[in-house]
């Protein structure tokens, strides 16, 4: 009897831990707006915010490390260093990454709010910002291996997006805070989505960061409905070899996850770690031996313009399949400034698998590489 | 009343409950592993935010992958306390017929490895719960940092790469095989120097420092700045786990003693 | 893995094949046992030295379900004495076991991740093959039991279940011991490189430590005596098979058709 009672205990604990693990994945973590609905805790990959407090939120960045949001007119807290404090809503910023500046886009805070880049100005497709830098409104701070911090000192910025943790020492030293935005691990596509709610609470832009999230759902949904009837599984690589150094987008990262999602097979599905993670030449060269579709990390001005060029620069992969009979696709140079438009972005993934799916496509963010490099006219005219 | 308190004791040391214990543990362990696949981002945090707060956050906000974790810590705890009972009234015994200086010790060895076990699982509970960690500090050469509560300061004075050449790593030709950065610690009334690199954690005022990350990592290629990203912990677990090792370790080696020079000498 | 490694991997398991098929008592030509078996031996070794030369000073990456045949096969041989070689049973089981693991190693590999920094150091080494031959140890632990188990009352070769159980908890001992030194160098290596005591990115430490807990288990319940010997033989030679499996499968990859040399 009192075995009985003790496995029956057990079983209902573990059958309650399970059930409350199932509700929590159900329970919507995006609340429509109203503060109150809000999760006091949403975790982002490797990101994570938690609201403390009306007037103190937490959020944990890229490197691990904590920075505190209070407004901007409350008193200054005393439990953590004032480098680490960020009044919010951010007035003035300074980012790095062409990611985090699209999605500061999606938010709606470009224009108001950023001061400097580490691109100059004749690198930007955003309108905004070659505008921006136009009228001096937005500053050219510098590459990012070599800051001019003279100059970021001008733009007096309150935070700075960083993928480069050694800005950090000195920005300690000027008092501004900074947040790192890379991950030791590849966002998934969920993280990737949800992003944008974790720069959100420093602009006081939640519902915006909502709305994104809602519209890139539904272009997800869209693209599984659309799919789903596919007859035919495309099988897909993405990555590059540069010289003898194979890197590659993992089964975890974003893009491999949409892969699978849109009814195609990725090759590199087992592969977890890094965004660009390095594996060994034979695994690309296996995983080339059968795929029909492969990506390339490489933009036509980077010398992607055909697949005979690829070849010439890599010859260890002129034999792979995408190259030899397949499809080869090349990221357009503002594919990497337009993740606000990442449900665009998505869709034109799957339209690239699935062009049964999608009559009339026309590519917008990649091109597909013809055969040869077409003939200079002289050569033509001889 | 006496009588009641006896049985329970009796009860929570029975050794079927220890296999019972177990077999749950490797059972759950073994659910662990599908947890875990592919969701170690819930449990990194683990490491720099202590056991208290990541339970109240990731913990409690990913159950359906942080179950196990819960469990296991129910489960530990029990097998902790069974251990401790059970070889308490084990070494009482032992020690109420005490005979025979060798194969006495060879019959204690089993105790000092369950006691040992108690002590490396406190080592590391003292470890989740009481470590204070700097997350997401980072040097570059001429920088430096302090040490909360010490006025010991720690800067970086050099990056002392070794660079691999080669064909038999192919991949590594030209990459950093072993890195290596001086650092300047200074307590406030002296000034010392220690390398640090990728296993050699550097100790100073209490405070252990590890390298996480650095850069450039190859030569040539992409022009990184140097830098290096440390964990700064000051540990109160780490002598405790260390010390539970040792004395594991210790009874290991009696226990192998006893069987090989004994037991073996007594069949044969 | 290079071509080389995996030729020799192939002819590895074929010599295990083959020793396993010429050590049954119809078989006349026991005598090519021996040559047999130290082929596998060498070729096995073949693919290790192959895979280490790739990655040294650093660890090679998931070397576990190429590495654990070879080390269940030196102590067959080496560890039990050639006395192993008179119980039959047990070493037909343990190259049977050998030629599985190869097969699977085969057909699932995982020999695409580059090796890190963090691993050049002495303990990472340890780590692994003190682990590997706890592993082997307690596979030879399994094998024993399972010997005892379906044949308690007509065991071949004249063993009665009790010696061979007896066989399976000195190797059981002997895997624990060597599983714990493995953790301990683990938890070293964990420390000093990353200085936490668990390093949560690798799931696979939860294997670990569900085979350690299975093993601790085993030797309780060879003290308790608690079960029947049919029960114990059969949780030790199949429990000890699935944890062992389970403690394998972190380095199995997707599946890759094998093509022969």
């Amino acid at each position: 009897m009192k075995k009985t009672l003790v496995i029956g205990l057990v079983a209902c604990c573990l059958l309650a831990l399970l059930t409350a693990g199932c509700r929590q994945e159900n329970t919507p973590k995006t609340a429509s707006g109203d503060e109150a609905e809000r999760p006091a805790f949403l975790q982002i990959g490797e990101f994570a915010v938690h609201r403390i407090s009306p007037t103190r939120t937490e959020v944990r960045d890229g490197a691990g490390r904590t920075l505190v949001l209070v407004p901007r007119d409350a008193p200054m807290p005393t439990d953590c260093p004032p480098n680490q404090v960020v009044r919010v809503p951010v007035q003035r910023i300074v980012a790095y990454g062409f990611f985090d500046i699209a999605v500061l886009r999606a938010l709606g805070v470009l224009e108001d709010s950023l001061v400097g880049v580490t691109t100059p100005k004749n690198r930007w497709y955003i309108p905004e910002i070659v505008r921006g830098m136009q009228t001096g409104k937005i500053s050219y701070v510098g590459d990012a291996a070599a800051i001019d911090y003279e100059r970021l000192k001008q733009v007096e910025p309150e935070l700075v997006l960083t993928w480069d943790p050694s800005i950090i020492p000195l920005l300690d030293d000027l008092k501004i805070p900074a947040a790192v935005t890379t991950t030791p691990t590849a966002m998934c596509l969920n993280a990737r989505m949800r992003f944008v709610q974790f720069l959100a609470p420093f602009f006081h832009k939640e519902k915006e960061a909502d709305a994104f999230f809602a519209r890139i759902d539904s272009a997800l949904s869209e693209i599984r409905a659309r799919t789903a009837a596919a007859t035919y599984e495309p099988k897909v690589m993405w990555g590059d070899i540069y010289e003898k150094r194979v890197m590659v987008e993992p089964g975890n990262a974003w893009v491999g996850e949409l892969v699978g999602l849109a009814q195609s097979a990725y090759q590199f599905k087992d592969v977890f770690g890094t965004s660009c993670i390095e594996i060994t030449v034979e695994r690309f060269l296996y995983s080339g031996k059968d795929a029909d579709i492969f990506f390339t990390y490489r933009s036509p001005d980077m010398g992607a313009t055909s697949k005979a060029a690829l070849a010439r620069m890599n010859p260890l992969i002129k034999d792979i399949k995408p190259l030899r009979h397949g499809k080869v696709y090349a990221p357009l140079p503002h594919y990497s400034q337009s993740a606000d438009k990442l449900d665009d972005i998505l869709l034109e993934i799957s339209a690239i698998l699935h062009p049964e799916a999608y009559p009339n496509y026309r590519l917008r963010y990649f091109t597909e590489l013809p055969d040869a490099d077409p003939q200079p006219q002289e050569e033509k005219s001889l | 009343m006496k009588s009641r308190r006896t049985s329970l004791w009796h009860r929570l040391g029975s050794i079927n409950l220890t296999i019972v214990l177990c077999i749950v543990l490797t059972m759950d362990l073994i659910w662990g592993y599908f947890c875990l696949e592919r969701k170690t981002p819930i449990f990194t945090p683990l490491n720099d935010m202590g056991l208290w707060a990541w339970s109240k956050t990731y913990g409690l906000y990913n159950l359906q992958h942080t179950g196990w974790f819960f469990l296991l810590l129910v489960l530990l705890t029990a097998f902790s306390l069974n251990t401790f009972v059970c070889t308490t009234n084990r070494v009482q015994q032992l020690f109420a017929s005490r005979r025979g200086g060798g194969q006495w010790l060879g019959k204690l060895a089993p105790h000092v490895m369950h006691y040992a076990l108690i002590v490396i699982l406190l080592g590391y509970l003292c470890s989740y719960l009481f470590t204070d960690v700097l997350t997401g500090r980072t040097l570059v050469p001429g920088s430096s940092l302090s040490l909360p509560d010490t006025g010991g300061t720690v800067s970086l004075l050099a990056y002392e790469p070794d660079y691999y050449h080669g064909k038999r790593l192919a991949f590594f030709d030209d990459a950093v095989i072993t890195a290596r950065f001086r650092l300047q610690l200074d307590d406030g009334n002296s000034q010392r120097e220690a390398v640090l690199s990728c296993t050699r954690p550097v100790r100073f005022q209490g405070y252990s420092l590890h390298l996480k990350n650095f850069a450039p990592k190859k030569k040539g290629g992409m022009n990184r700045k140097t830098r290096v990203d440390l964990s700064i912990r000051k540990d109160p677990g780490v002598g405790i786990y260390l010390v539970g090792m040792g004395l594991f370790s210790l009874g290991l080696l009696l226990y192998f003693f006893d069987w090989v020079m004994i037991r073996e000498k007594h069949s044969s | 893995m290079t071509d080389p490694a995996r030729i020799t991997l192939q002819l590895a398991a074929l010599f295990y094949l083959a020793a396993f098929v010429v050590s049954w008592p119809v078989s006349t030509k026991r005598f090519v046992f021996p040559f047999l078996f130290f082929a596998a031996l060498g070729c096995n070794s073949f693919t290790i030295y192959s895979r280490y030369m790739q990655s040294w000073p650093m660890l090679p990456m998931h070397l576990g379900a190429l590495a654990l045949p070879l080390c269940l096969a030196l102590m067959l041989a080496f560890l039990g004495g050639l006395r192993a070689f008179t119980h039959w049973f047990v070493l037909r089981l343990g190259l049977l076991l050998c030629v599985a693991l190869i097969v699977v190693a085969l057909l699932f590999p995982k020999d695409f991740y580059l090796p890190f920094l963090k691993s050049k150091t002495y303990l990472s080494h340890a780590f692994l093959w003190f682990a590997l031959f706890a592993k082997g140890a307690c596979a030879i632990s399994a094998l024993w039991a399972l010997s005892a188990w379906p044949f308690a009352t007509a065991l071949p070769e004249n063993i009665r279940p009790l010696t061979a159980l007896k066989h399976s908890l000195g190797w059981a001992a002997l895997g624990f011991g060597l599983w714990t030194i493995s953790m301990f160098c683990g938890e070293l290596w964990c420390y000093l490189g990353w200085g936490t005591p668990v390093v949560w990115q690798d799931p696979a430490l939860t294997l670990t430590l569900a085979g350690w807990f299975f093993y601790a288990c085993v030797l309780h319940l060879h003290l308790t005596k608690s079960w029947n010997l049919q029960l114990r033989a059969a949780f030790i030679g199949f429990g000890g098979l699935v944890v062992l499996a389970m403690s394998c499968l972190p380095d199995f990859g997707p599946f890759r058709p094998v093509v022969l040399p």
